[in-house]
This record gives C-alpha cells, sequence and structure tokens, in this order.
C-alpha cells in the first residue's frame, strides 16, 4: 500500500470496514510509516474530540392533525385542496343566485336569442310579455270583444306572474337548504373537534389525579412511619429514664 | 391537515399541556413497532402512526440539520420543513426499509436550499463568528471552570457546532452523517448522491480540517472533558 492510496483505507481502519487481510496490510503499514501513523493519530483524536458532543432535546412537539375528516393517505394535500375549492365553488355559485334573485335579474330565450336583463332596467315580467298573445291585426269589432280580451290578457298574465314566484321562492328555498346543510356541516364538525379537546384534557387529567393520589399516600405511609418511630423513641427514652 | 409544533405558521398551532401528556402515553405503545410498520399504518390512513414516526425521528433529523447549519431556529425550521414534505412525500417511498435515509436526504436537500438562501442575503452565520466570541474555547472554557454553570455542555456543543461550520459544507455533511448519524458510508453516497470514494476522501480532508482548527483554538479531548 503506498501513502497515495492510504487516506481511503485510513478512514475505513478507523471505522472497522475493512476485510481482515485489508486491516492486517493497512497496520502493517502504519507500523513502518510515521506519515500515516501521525495521520491516523489525528484521526484517532479528532473523531474523539467530536464524540464529545451530546444530541440536544428536538424541543419541537411536531404533531399532525387531521382538519374536520381525515384524509387517506394518498395525496392528502391533493385532496383537502379540492374539498376546499369545491365548497368555495358551491358557496360562490349560492351567493350568485342569491344576489341574482334579488337584483331584479331577467333571463329570456325567445326564438333562438337569448338576453339577460338587471335591476330597474329589467322589464317586470318578460317572460309574461313573451308568453302574452300578440295584438290582432284587425281592430276590435266592438267593446264586449276589447273587454274580453283584456280580461283573458290579465288572467293570463295573472297566471303566468304565479308561476313566476313560485318558482322563484323554490329556487331560493333550494339555496337556502344548501346553505344551511352546509352550517349545519361545519358545526357538527366544530363540536365533534370541541368533543376531543375536552375527552383528552378529562383523561389526561385523570391520569394527573391519580398520580397525585399515590404520591399523597406515600407521604401518608412515610408520616405514619415516622411517627411510629419517633413514638419509639419517646418510649425508649422514658424507659430509660 | 395542519401541523403542529409552537413556531408561527398558518398551519400550525401550540398543543396545550394536557394534550402533550396524553401523546406522550400513546407513544409509549407504538415504540416497540418499526418504521414499516407505522408506515404501512400511515397509508392506511393512521395518522397517529405518522406521529410516532416523527417522535421517533425529529431529535435526530433536528441535531443533524443544527450541525449542518450552525443555528437553532433555522434547525427548527428544516426540521419541520422535513417532516411535512416527508408527510406529503411517503407513500412515494419505494423502500420502506430506508427511512433514516430518505429523511436524511430530505434535509440535506432543504439544508442545501437554505445556504443558496443565505449566499444570496449574505447573512453573518456561526462560521464567520470569531472563534474567542461566544461561541468560542474561551468562552467554554471559562463556563467550565463554573462549578454551578449548567449550561457546559450546551457550550461544548456550540463550540463543536461553530468548529464544524469552519470547514466546507460537502466535507461538514459527510462528518456529520458519519459521525452523529451513524450512517455508512453506501448510506452516505444515496443520500448525498455521490461514490463512496468520494464520501470517505471528504471525511479524510474534512476531518484533517478538523484538526488543524482544533489545533488553532489549542483545545484536545483532555481540555474538552467534563
Amino acid at each position: 500500500m503506498t501513502c497515495s492510496k492510504s487516506h481511503e483505507m485510513l478512514i475505513d481502519y478507523l471505522y472497522g470496514d475493512l476485510t481482515p487481510p485489508q486491516k492486517q496490510e493497512t497496520e502493517a503499514h502504519v507500523a513502518t510509516c510515521k506519515k500515516c501513523e501521525r495521520e491516523l493519530a489525528g484521526l484517532r483524536e479528532t473523531t474523539a474530540v467530536l464524540s464529545l458532543a451530546r444530541d440536544e432535546p428536538a424541543g419541537l412537539n411536531l404533531t399532525f392533525v387531521p382538519a374536520g375528516n381525515p384524509s387517506p393517505a394518498g395525496q392528502p394535500r391533493a385532496r383537502v385542496r379540492w374539498q376546499r375549492f369545491g365548497f368555495g365553488l358551491a358557496l360562490g355559485l349560492a351567493l350568485v343566485v342569491m344576489i341574482l334573485s334579488l337584483s331584479n335579474f331577467h333571463a329570456r330565450y325567445v326564438d333562438g336569442t337569448f338576453s339577460l336583463q338587471f335591476g330597474a332596467a329589467a322589464d317586470p315580467a318578460p317572460h309574461v310579455k313573451a308568453a302574452s298573445r300578440a295584438l290582432p291585426e284587425q281592430p276590435f269589432a266592438s267593446e264586449e270583444e276589447l273587454s274580453r280580451y283584456k280580461q283573458e290578457t290579465t288572467e293570463e298574465f295573472e297566471r303566468l306572474l304565479l308561476a313566476s314566484e313560485a318558482r322563484q321562492k323554490s329556487e331560493n328555498r333550494l339555496v337556502l337548504r344548501t346553505l344551511l346543510q352546509d352550517l349545519d356541516l361545519q358545526r357538527k364538525q366544530d363540536l365533534e373537534l370541541v368533543e376531543r379537546g375536552l375527552e383528552s384534557y378529562h383523561l389526561s387529567n385523570r391520569v394527573g389525579l391519580l398520580r397525585t393520589n399515590k404520591v399523597l399516600d406515600y407521604l401518608i405511609q412515610v408520616a405514619n412511619a415516622q411517627n411510629n418511630q419517633l413514638r419509639a423513641i419517646q418510649i425508649n427514652g422514658r424507659a430509660k429514664e | 391537515m395542519f401541523f403542529t409544533n409552537g413556531t408561527s405558521s398558518l398551519r400550525t398551532i401550540k398543543l396545550f399541556r394536557p394534550r402533550v401528556r396524553l401523546i406522550h402515553r400513546a407513544r409509549d405503545e407504538k415504540n416497540l413497532m418499526t418504521d414499516q410498520d407505522l408506515i404501512n399504518k400511515f397509508l392506511a390512513g393512521e395518522m397517529a402512526a405518522f406521529n410516532t414516526l416523527v417522535w421517533r425521528w425529529e431529535q435526530s433529523i433536528y441535531n443533524f440539520v443544527l450541525r449542518y447549519l450552525g443555528e437553532r431556529e433555522a434547525a427548527k425550521e428544516i426540521c419541520q420543513s422535513t417532516f411535512i414534505r416527508a408527510y406529503e412525500k411517503l407513500h412515494r417511498l419505494s423502500d420502506q426499509n430506508k427511512l433514516s435515509t430518505w429523511l436524511h436526504q430530505i434535509a440535506v436537500n432543504l439544508c442545501r436550499d437554505e445556504v443558496r438562501r443565505r449566499q444570496r442575503r449574505q447573512t453573518v452565520s456561526l462560521s464567520e463568528i470569531d472563534h474567542n466570541g461566544s461561541c468560542g474555547p474561551a468562552a467554554f472554557l471559562q463556563s467550565k471552570s463554573d462549578p454551578e454553570n449548567d449550561a457546559c455542555q450546551e457550550n461544548l456543543n456550540d463550540l463543536l457546532t461553530a468548529a464544524l461550520q469552519q470547514i466546507p459544507d460537502d466535507q461538514r455533511v459527510v462528518i456529520v452523517l458519519k459521525t452523529y448519524q451513524g450512517l455508512k458510508f453506501c448510506e452516505i453516497s444515496h443520500v448525498l448522491k455521490i461514490s463512496e470514494s468520494t464520501a470517505k476522501s471528504r471525511m479524510y480532508y474534512g476531518l484533517a480540517g478538523l484538526r488543524k482548527i482544533f489545533k488553532k483554538w489549542q483545545i484536545d479531548k483532555e481540555s474538552l472533558s467534563l
């Protein structure tokens, strides 16, 4: 073995990673080479100094806790992200529907054209208007015919208005039900978390109390033993007197 | 999922005391299980198994990072990030018997990122502190002479950590992995993605560098023994 190749060998020798023949070869070389002998002694001294250091307690108390519904292993973060995204999307849609229902919004699809109207600009009952009968091209022959036509139109308007209101109410009910279900789910999850916390607190307190009880029992035993000893000493003293 | 450790982070909270006691009791029950069993349990959906792995390895990883970077706060942050990354990627671990190597690999990568960030910011680290400063041999010998000083071991740790900061990063990481983490050279070569021969060479030159530093600081095993 040459000194130039001995670095790795010395490290292996230091950590006992050599085969018996290699070990013998290294020992033979070190015995004859003052330089390598010094190197090995230096390496030993340095590792000995390094080994004086001790591990410090990390004191981190790292704990992973599942939030809400525990995610199964696999892609936990991605799952949570999708859940959040879905909840946000549902909430956003619900809000949009609510705002639209409150802002006098009207969507109309007549003869292949689709139109939207908001606020005061919206027609009070465009679907009613769209569905209403067109005025006859010929003027009415008599007052009676005109009044009958007015009566029929008014009835048709009222019917359509009632249908529109019913539809609107149904949509609002659906939105509110969804929101209530979300709130209920959230409330249940919160209650579960609180319950879990209280249970942990209760269990740990119980353990602490049991420990304290044991310590107190031990102290009482010690006190009793000391009392007995004291009494015996007093009796002996009196007997001697 | 959120993560608890007591430091400020969006996903962190500090545990209250009774919960910590309960967790300590739960630890004892799982201490006998192997890493592989715990990994399988976690992959089956049991979060407590991952927490047991964290408690089992956090001290080792923390001390490794501390000796690599030389700063306690940074070590805590990196240690926390290591376990967050492990949580996210554990299902990709191909050989479950090599958890230790894998965790060290994550920690090494995070430490290298941190070192690059520091180089950009040009912050003052322990390696730039004068050896007569608060972490130097003078401070240690002073604390050692004081019989009522309980911080002696801590000062010794700081002194040796400061000495490690004096040698190049690639040599330091090999020394820490071998001397303190007890990894074999084949594992070190796997963690650092270098050949075993290179790892041994860095070990040799790192130890030689440390020897010079100890000589310069006039410290040896006798003078440091508590």
